[in-house]
């Protein structure tokens, strides 16, 4: 409406006026020091005397001419309405200056300032709080009060309006086949607080970029996201949820309020390589609609006004919102630097551990037969296609449910912030922005419309954004998002553990392939050139896109089996390596060396099949018909690779039990081919009693597995295994054999199952604290 | 003389700009009346999930027209779409005598909306061809507009969304009735 610089300029004009009438010289000179700190004062003053129909007029002629025009009409309207009210107000001014000259200090106007701000946030915070009773939906699912994040709450709040404008745009739209110009295209839009025939009025000015809106639009119909579903989880509310702090990579993470969908920015390069890739990913969606990669739902870009050009995509959240995830792991299949420091683990008892952490506790992605085929094979179909290419460092993210603890730690309600940019019609109908007043009949001219928009951004700036007041709800208990049809994420959003016969499990894993845009590229390749360096070439994360595929495949499949395999094996091995033991004395190589994943074949389309009903025989359980060639040995590698921290970690957490050491075999086998002999000297108490066992029956022999939720503790606290009854002795050379399942595993397990309940008596704990390899060549000596 | 000043004055400030958004129960007509307005034919619509924006000039005024669906799953985004609206146009399917009230417990939350407290409302009493539709004065009582609009400009226009019946009617409307200053 232009009311306030419309009056404004009216009253300039005034004073000379005045001048004309003698009478009022004194009052001028008084005048002259009033104006600056009373002005906005008077303005708002004027606004509710005004009479409003004579408006319109007076801002078209105004808009048209200057001053002289407003001079003019000064002269024709009747003047002494005007005059007076100037005379009224000055007369008040005066009074007002002259009080606070008499009596009041200065800071009087401040204080005064204060308690109408005070007054105004309160009366904000009702109407928020009238606001939620309205609206029912007005709550949030997820989270717990936020401090203010300014910059960050822009940034969301223009992310979420640029997203909903374009997703918006495209949907409305009758769908149509792609074509290949759709995968290259990106459309701009500018978006500014008077808005335009395009843009909606929005708070904050902001650029955005759209990529590729037809083909995310695809995408996620192949995905089965419901377009309004989508578009109301993202952008009905300005409610996200920041990750506390952003990723190693610099990427922000947010969540929707539903905690469906995550925002993740992305780097520049990141944002080529996936429009590069586009088709490619497109192509393999389609065709693989159950695929285990992130499923990227659009990739936009947001600008500020004098800011950095920010991109990020759209991806699922893997982690339900219904279910506490109890354990995290990011699961790469290399094993240097992938360890999650132990000790930091109770400051943050909710970090993402790693492979390191993963084998230590012993662990497997419990799936039976049936689902470890399908999940095996989707795995190699995604894998080729990222080799192809050329990508690598990916992970495969895993998140655990346990069922029996279900949802009793409110774990999710303590992780997430959320915030809400503020602002959100909260302010008082006084403040209201003129700009949205209806009834300029006019086209605004350019330089009008910047005006405006500068006098709205001043508003908008003076009020400040107003952080979530309260803890909203709580999150859901239900799932009202399970999605069907997609078979990894059909078990209450999750793929839910199975046993060896195919019955469910009690867990529920969360998972996919996570961090899929990092090509190798030359960074990598000097990255894999320096870490290389170190000798165990093979362990290291940055190698080729080819062999991190295959070592990747070869890792997860190796370490997926349903618990009543894992502990067979562990059974198996420990008899059939105690046998070995007695005949050769001298571990054997059964295997070729290990340390070049390549010589595997890794996307085998046909697996063998074999029968896997039956416990057969030890031998036949040593080859999981589902694993492909090369399996064992890359496990073994990165066991090698765990054992080696369990030692260090000994060292590093002065837990005493914890004397689980490895040496190396025979001592002239190839440093390369070798296992490592582990000589344990385990905690003597639990050991003691253990070979007074008479008779360890097979159901004693059952090993207990890893658990996600173990304590490190635990992993150090371990008893020897139980030996057939005969060769007590040899229970710790027996370990040369290089069986599937390594030796920490069923120390672990063993440790677990008999603590419980057997008498732990005294005996002498020397012999332990000797020396690993003196302790194995004792030990023998004594059986013999 | 005075008619070639005002002429003149028309030709200097005859542009008008008007800022619509059309909103409504699902399946009541929006998208038919936009286009319709745009292209003047009767075009074949989906259900809108998002938006359509079309700007069309008619007598002297610029309407850009924002027609948001009006599925019950979107509706929750409708509020982001009403700072600078000057007028609402709201569809009503006249045969739909079951959801008249939820039209007007959707009404109600919007134009009592603080960004909304300006604009002037236009409701389209739509699908007046099908016999047994509801007069302008039914769909005014069922909606309770002396109640649920109070303090706003409102009319109910008759219409027809693929005759083209009514709906421009309504744009003279608003747009004759766009100057009048908020009360």
């Amino acid at each position: 409406m232009l009311k306030p610089p419309a009056s404004h300029r009216h009253r300039a004009s005034s004073p000379p006026a005045f001048t004309h009438t003698p009478a009022s010289p004194p009052a001028t000179s008084e005048k002259s020091p009033g104006p600056p700190p009373v002005r906005p004062d008077r303005l708002q003053q004027r606004h509710t005397l005004e009479v409003p129909k004579l408006h319109p007029v007076r801002t078209s002629v105004d808009g048209r001419d200057s001053t002289d025009t407003a001079v003019t009409t000064g002269r024709f309207s009747p003047t002494t309405p005007s005059r007076r009210r100037g005379s009224l107000q000055l007369a008040r001014r005066v009074t007002r200056s002259l009080h606070s000259h008499s009596d009041m200090q200065l800071d009087q106007v401040p204080q005064d300032e204060d308690a109408e701000r005070w007054a105004e946030a309160i009366k904000a915070k009702r109407a928020i709080r009238k606001n939620r009773v309205d609206t029912d939906d007005d709550r949030v699912v997820v989270g717990t009060k936020v401090d203010e994040h300014h910059q960050n709450y822009v940034r969301a709040y223009n992310m979420l309006t640029g997203i909903r404008f374009c997703v918006s745009r495209i949907h409305a739209k009758s769908d149509r086949e792609l074509s290949d110009a759709d995968f290259l295209a990106a459309q701009k839009y500018s978006f500014d607080i008077t808005g335009n025939e395009l843009t909606p009025s929005t708070k904050y000015d902001f650029k955005f970029k759209d990529y590729a809106p037809w083909v995310f639009r695809h995408i996620r119909t192949i995905f089965g996201i419901d377009p309004a579903e989508y578009l109301v989880s993202l952008t009905a509310k300005y409610i996200l949820s920041e990750l506390g702090s952003p990723g190693k990579s610099g990427s922000f993470f947010y969540f929707s309020r539903d905690y469906k969908y995550i925002i993740k920015t992305i780097h520049r390069g990141e944002q080529k390589f996936l429009r590069k890739i586009l088709k490619e990913y497109y192509n393999h969606v389609r065709l693989n609609p159950n695929t285990l990669l992130s499923q990227f739902y659009g990739l936009h870009r947001v600008k500020l006004p004098y800011g950095k050009k920010v991109h990020f995509v759209i991806m699922n959240n893997l982690f339900p919102p219904h279910r506490d995830i109890h354990r995290t792991f990011d699961l790469k299949g290399s094993t240097i630097g992938r360890d999650f420091r132990e000790e930091d683990l109770e400051n943050n008892p909710r970090a993402t551990l790693k492979d390191l952490n993963w084998l230590r506790r012993n662990l497997h992605l419990e799936f039976g037969p049936h689902k470890k085929e399908i999940f095996v094979t989707q795995m190699q179909r995604d894998v080729a296609m990222l080799q192809r290419l050329r990508i690598m460092d990916y992970s495969l993210l895993v998140g655990i449910h346990d069922l029996e603890r279900g949802n009793e730690d409110n774990l999710r309600d303590k992780t997430l912030q959320v915030f809400q940019p503020g602002g959100d019609k909260l302010p008082d109908p006084a403040n209201c922005p003129p700009g949205v007043n209806p009834g300029l009949a006019r086209t605004p001219s350019k330089l009008e419309t910047a005006q405006r928009a500068r006098e709205l951004r001043q508003t908008v700036k003076s009020q400040r954004p107003i952080p979530m007041a309260q803890t909203m709800d709580k999150m859901p208990d239900e799932s009202s998002l399970v999605r069907k049809g997609f078979y990894f994420y059909a078990d209450d959003g999750g793929f839910r553990a199975t046993h060896e016969d195919n019955s469910p499990g009690d867990e529920i894993y969360y998972l996919g392939i996570i961090d899929c845009l990092t090509r190798y590229n030359y960074v990598k390749r000097a990255e894999h050139f320096w870490k290389g360096m170190g000798g165990h070439e093979s362990q290291i994360s940055p190698i080729p896109p080819d062999r991190y595929g295959d070592r990747f495949i070869k890792f997860i499949s190796g370490i997926t089996m349903s618990r009543e395999r894992a502990e067979k094996e562990v059974l198996t091995s420990t008899l059939e390596s105690a046998g070995v033991k007695l005949q050769s004395g001298v571990k054997p190589p059964l295997e070729p060396p290990i340390n070049d994943p390549r010589l595997g074949g890794v996307n085998m389309h046909q697996l063998p099949q074999g029968d896997i009903s039956g416990s057969t025989g030890p031998r036949d359980l040593d080859r999981d018909p589902y694993n492909p060639p090369g399996t064992e040995k890359v496990i073994e590698a990165a066991e090698h690779q765990a054992l080696k921290t369990v030692r260090k970690g000994a060292d590093e957490s002065k837990v005493p039990e914890r004397t689980l050491t490895a040496t190396k075999g025979a001592g002239t086998e190839a440093e390369a081919t070798s296992l490592p002999v582990i000589g344990e000297a385990p905690e003597t108490a639990s050991n003691a009693s253990q070979r007074a066992t008479p008779e360890p029956s097979r159901e004693e022999l059952k090993p207990v597995l890893g658990n996600a939720n173990m304590e490190s503790q635990h992993v150090g606290n371990v008893s020897p295994p139980t030996p057939p009854k005969e060769d007590g002795s040899f229970e710790h050379s027996r370990r040369m054999q290089p069986a599937p399942p390594t030796p920490p595993k069923d120390d672990n397990l063993r440790g677990r199952g008999l603590d419980k309940d057997l008498p732990l008596p005294p005996i002498a704990t020397k012999v332990f604290s000797a020396s690993p390899s003196r302790l194995v060549d004792g030990s023998i000596d004594g059986a013999s | 003389m005075g008619a070639s000043i005002s002429k003149m004055m028309a030709k200097i400030f005859g542009s008008k700009e008007m800022r619509l958004l059309m909103l409504g129960l699902d399946a009541a007509g929006k998208t038919t009346i936009l286009y319709k307005l745009k292209l003047d034919t009767d075009v074949t619509t989906i259900p809108t999930v998002g938006f359509n924006v079309e700007t069309v000039t008619y007598k002297n005024t610029k309407f850009n027209v924002w027609d948001v669906g009006g599925q019950d799953k979107i509706r929750p985004l409708w509020r982001h779409y009403f700072s600078g609206t000057q007028g609402l146009i709201f569809v009503i399917d006249s045969n739909d005598r079951d959801r008249m009230d939820e039209a007007k417990k959707e009404l109600e939350r919007i134009i009592q909306d603080r960004e909304m407290k300006d604009a002037l409302l236009l409701v389209f009493a739509n699908k007046q061809d099908i016999r047994g539709a509801m007069s302008p004065k039914e769909v005014s009582n069922e909606l309770e507009l002396d109640r649920t609009a109070k303090g706003h400009v409102w009319k109910v226009e008759p219409s027809c969304a693929t005759t083209g019946e009514g709906i421009f009617e309504g744009l003279a409307w608003l747009s004759n009735n766009v100057k009048l200053p908020p009360k």
